[in-house]
């Protein structure tokens, strides 16, 4: 008789059950199909501070963004954010400013002009996209506010003569002169420079539209160090332009009022610290009938003012920077930091470093867009938010939505610089991150009505 | 009628022959191993004789014919040469039988049938020459010796005798009768009218008729029928006699104790297992055996309490009265006893288990181990290091030993199977990890861009795209690694262990690995008489268990 042993028995069934997990790896390639957030590819030529300023505007129906690096170092990138949710994230040109069309600081701020009359010009016709960009001398012209176009044009307006020996020895001795230039908004715009003069005293003039003489905006006392480092222009109608000039290390804002042909000091607005440390205008008020408003940061707070009050103060004669002057109603929302669930530390988030006004919902009437570069996002300090406040009526200072990069990482800085691209009938958020050198194009926002989301807030 | 053929120098050679070794042994060593030596003989012939008988009653006269030839060899008693003829005759080799039964003549001339044999002679030479007239002689084997001397007579002297057909009957027996002392005188008387009376010494006993006087030892051919004993004065013993009843095909043995004035008791045991021992009167065992079964021996009448035993079977204890004269033979059965023993050894050092009780280790080169087991089936388990174990079932005879060999085989190596498998469930694991993880991060891309926030470039991306590739590059490599180790996890190229189970064997008898001297039977305590007659009294009774026939005498 004969008996045998068993032998062991197949375990099949764990292997089935492993093999009924596999994963889908193709769809990661649908999440991140027509992503609500996409970044810009950042030129080769701007190895420093990709995004340290935007500014925007349009040709054509087209949006336009342009790109500044580290102020009086780095070039300036021209992006085109097309009409839909497809933008072009290569640049159109990268060369602006990089020293090809002659001698170039880039200044902190700049303009888009879409269209405008260079002096280099002798038949005043108009070129496209020109940016005042900084100080600079053009290969073939004088030292002053240097302005490059996309077709390679080059011009300068000259500087005010007490400010010229000092653009000359930065531009002789390579010492980077840094200034701020804005604009009113329309398409030959009134252009208001400040130079906070590094070397000497602060300094701030103006260009009346279609001018290249600089009139300046001289306060009747000697002012705190650092005038002229923000500077912003308002056109109010028949009263001319509202022009002010920040010294936000002294908190003082300076306002002045001009027909196009001179300047009259209207006061000093400030008391709190670093008022004034970033200005914007544009159409906050839920109105729309009036002319822009002003706003104003400092450490804690942004400040929205009318500016129709404002450009009707009657002219000063002293300094005396309070915000107790304020004429009744001129200040019509005012709002600090606040955070959502995926963000957080607002005391140390830098909240206000940068300010714009976006119509993100497609209202007609903006938002005020708050950069916080050290905001902390999922609990990772730094990685930076944009605070989106709908301020439609006076008084209103909830915090409507907070844009930030999921992917984020401590350092990036998002809100170092915010501006607002206008595609399909609303304006997309742009952002800054200069530390990591990204912009950030942000499609959506809770504000976003469904109908103006496409594809991309689906 | 023939003159009754007296005592002849050949049957004193042959009582010689029988007697004398016998008488040598005895002047040579124990008496007591004399009777065994003698008890032993008496058996053989016993069971030649009675297997030669129950082959003639089987009508296997061929076989019972060489039966009685080899017995008569071995033991040359002219019973077994009458009985070998009787059975040639009836396979009608009738020049076979005629030299048996020439030869019986001639080996014991003085046979009490003799003339019988001598007219059945007659008839076969008639036959044998009519069957060589109707074949023209040529007959195979049938001419008679040439020189072969008969007391036929003359082949003219008249038409043969006719002789009645050989039957069952037929066959003769061999009837030993001794006397205690020796050389006593006897006659025989056979009954020849079945209605005669009893036989009474001295007297005319009509139907009686004297077939034989001699003296004892004395080994008498007697055919089927009663007889009588005389054993004549002798010296100053008294006469003592005793009736026989003789069966066709058996061996008797009577013996008469002169000093008693009577016949021992004849007691044989048989079983139904050979080589059974034997204790009589000596339930303790304190002196040797008795004998071996099949015994018989010449016993003292009375009561005896015989004790069987055998390793392997359970004791038997049996209680017989015997008396004078006669021949008790007694068959038992034995029955096994509830266990068995397994004897098991392997290839290899093993431990054993047995109904899941260990039973010990057996190591290579050792006794074989052996446990106890109770009869039925049983559940075996053979484990050994790194080899299949066994598992099976076994059937322990009762009384018996089970000889079990276990054939260990060596585990197939498992090595890489397993190095397969924990390859395989790191695999899998690591592609449950990733695969986790790959779906955390999917969630969260999904939730972020939800909520508007999810980055085309986001990192999150190439980490989920790369960890989903690498879970299902895990989940196939586990399964394949997976599949190769179940694969050779089953493959087994190696038989499995086994067992052979040889055929039961009976236990070991230490007995038999001594000698058996045995001492005489303690004297029985009965008065001398001497000369004492006594009137006899002869019944005939089967015995009182198994096949065996008894004949009892009382003087």
């Amino acid at each position: 008789m004969r008996f045998a042993s068993s032998r062991p028995q197949p375990y099949l069934a764990g292997l089935f059950a492993a093999l009924a997990c596999g994963c889908s790896w193709s769809r990661f390639g649908d999440v991140t199909e027509n992503t609500p957030v996409i970044r810009l590819e950042r030129p080769d030529n701007m190895n420093t501070g990709f995004g340290v300023m935007l500014a925007t505007g349009s040709l054509d129906g087209r949006s336009l963004l342009l790109v500044g690096g580290e102020p009086g170092t780095s070039p300036a990138a021209l992006f085109d954010l097309g009409k839909g949710d497809s933008p072009n994230l290569t640049t159109l040109d990268s060369h602006f400013c990089d020293n090809s069309q002659g001698k170039c600081f880039l200044g902190s701020a700049m303009v888009y002009l879409p269209h405008t009359v260079t002096s280099a010009d002798q038949d005043h016709r108009p070129v496209d996209s020109c940016v005042a960009l900084g100080l600079g001398k053009p290969n073939f012209g004088e030292l002053g506010v240097l302005f490059e176009c996309q077709d390679k044009t080059a011009y300068s307006r000259p500087v005010i003569a007490a400010y010229e020996d000092d653009v000359d020895f930065a531009l002789t001795h390579d010492q980077n002169e840094t200034i701020a230039v804005a604009g009113d908004g329309a398409d030959e715009p009134l252009l208001v420079v400040g130079a906070p003069a590094a070397l000497t005293t602060g300094r701030a003039w103006f260009y009346a539209p279609g001018s290249d003489e600089p009139i300046e905006l001289r306060p009747p006392q000697k002012t705190a160090d650092g005038y002229g480092t923000r500077v912003a222009a308002v056109a109010v109608g028949s009263a001319g332009w509202l022009m002010a000039v920040s010294a936000p290390n002294s908190g003082e804002l300076h306002l002045f009022r001009s027909d196009g042909t001179a300047a009259t000091y209207l006061g000093c607005l400030g008391g709190t610290p670093g008022f004034g440390r970033t200005l914007a205008t544009g159409f906050v008020s839920a109105a729309g009938s009036g002319p822009p408003e002003l706003l104003v940061a400092d450490y804690d707070a942004v400040f929205v003012l009318d500016t129709s009050p404002l450009a009707e103060l009657p002219e000063a004669t002293g300094i005396s920077c309070t915000l107790a002057a304020l004429p009744p109603g001129t200040l019509r929302n005012s709002f600090g930091c606040g955070s959502s669930k995926d963000t957080g530390e607002c005391s140390s988030s830098d909240f206000g470093a940068a300010l714009a006004v976006a119509d993100v919902d497609g209202d007609l009437d903006g938002e005020v867009l708050v950069g916080a570069p050290q905001m902390a996002v999922f609990g990772t300090h730094g990685v930076g938010a944009i605070l989106v406040y709908d301020v439609d009526a006076p008084g209103d200072g909830a915090l409507s939505d907070v844009r930030f990069v999921a992917s984020g990482e401590s350092g990036d800085a998002l809100g170092g610089s915010v501006a607002a691209g206008s595609i399909g009938g609303r304006d997309v958020i742009v952002g800054g991150e200069p530390r990591s050198g990204h912009v950030s194009l942000h499609y959506c926002s809770s504000l976003v009505p469904p109908a103006l989301g496409g594809t991309r807030c689906e | 009628m023939r003159p009754p053929i007296l005592f002849g120098r050949r049957l004193w050679v042959l009582v010689l022959v029988l007697v004398g070794p016998s008488l040598v042994g005895i002047a040579r060593v124990a008496p007591a191993q004399v009777a065994t030596t003698n008890a032993q003989r008496m058996e053989s012939i016993r069971q030649r004789m009675e297997q030669g008988q129950g082959l003639y009653v089987a009508k296997s006269y061929q076989a019972a014919a060489q039966i009685f030839e080899d017995g008569y060899a071995t033991y040359p008693y002219s019973a077994f040469l009458f009985n070998a003829g009787v059975c040639y005759q009836k396979l009608a080799t009738y020049d076979r039988a005629l030299s048996k039964f020439r030869d019986y003549l001639r080996v014991d001339p003085n046979a009490p049938d003799a003339s019988r044999v001598l007219d059945r002679i007659q008839v076969l030479e008639a036959l044998l020459a009519a069957a060589r007239a109707a074949d023209g002689g040529d007959l195979d084997g049938a001419a008679p010796d040439a020189g072969e001397e008969t007391d036929a007579g003359p082949a003219d002297a008249g038409p043969p005798p006719q002789i009645a057909p050989d039957d069952e009957q037929a066959m003769k027996s061999l009837v030993v009768v001794e006397t205690e002392p020796p050389g006593a005188p006897l006659k025989l008387y056979q009954r020849t009218d079945t209605s005669a009376a009893s036989f009474v010494p001295d007297a005319a006993n009509p139907g009686w008729a004297e077939v034989a006087a001699t003296s004892a030892p004395a080994n008498l051919t007697l055919a089927v029928g009663r007889y009588h004993v005389v054993v004549e004065k002798f010296r100053d013993f008294n006469l003592s006699q005793t009736d026989i009843d003789v069966q066709p095909g058996h061996v008797h043995q009577f013996k008469a104790n002169l000093s008693q004035g009577e016949f021992m008791a004849f007691l044989r045991v048989a079983a139904n297992v050979e080589g059974a021992h034997l204790y009589l009167d000596d339930q303790a065992k304190k002196r040797p055996e008795w004998g071996v079964t099949p015994h018989g021996e010449l016993v003292p009448a009375g009561a005896h309490e015989v004790l069987i035993e055998v390793p392997g079977f359970k004791p038997f204890t049996t209680n017989v009265q015997v008396n004078h004269g006669e021949q008790r033979e007694i068959t038992v059965t034995l029955s096994r006893v509830d266990y068995g023993i397994v004897r098991f050894h392997s290839n290899t050092d093993v431990s054993v288990a047995l109904d899941g009780k260990p039973q010990g280790d057996w190591r290579m080169g050792s006794a074989p181990l052996e446990f106890q087991a109770a009869a039925g089936p049983h559940l075996l388990a053979v484990s050994s290091i790194g080899r299949k174990d066994l598992e099976g079932t076994i059937e322990v005879p009762p009384g018996q030993v089970l000889p079990v060999h276990a054939t260990m085989i060596q585990k197939y190596p498992r090595g890489g199977a397993w190095m397969e498998a924990v390859c395989g469930v790191v695999l899998i694991g690591g592609g449950v990890a990733a695969g986790t993880i790959s779906n955390h991060l999917h969630d969260e891309m999904q939730a972020d861009r939800e909520a508007g926030t999810l980055e085309e470039t986001d990192s999150r991306k190439t980490a989920g795209t790369w960890l989903a590739v690498g879970a299902d590059v895990a989940f196939a490599g586990g399964a394949v690694l997976l599949g190769l180790a179940t694969y050779n996890f089953i493959k087994d190229p190696l038989p499995p262990s086994s067992t052979q189970i040889d055929k039961p064997a009976e236990f070991a008898d230490p007995l038999k690995a001594r000698p058996t001297a045995r001492a005489p039977l303690a004297p029985r305590a009965v008065p001398e008489r001497h000369a004492v007659k006594s009137p006899v009294r002869l019944h005939v009774g089967g015995a009182p268990e198994g096949a065996g026939i008894g004949l009892g005498a009382r003087f």
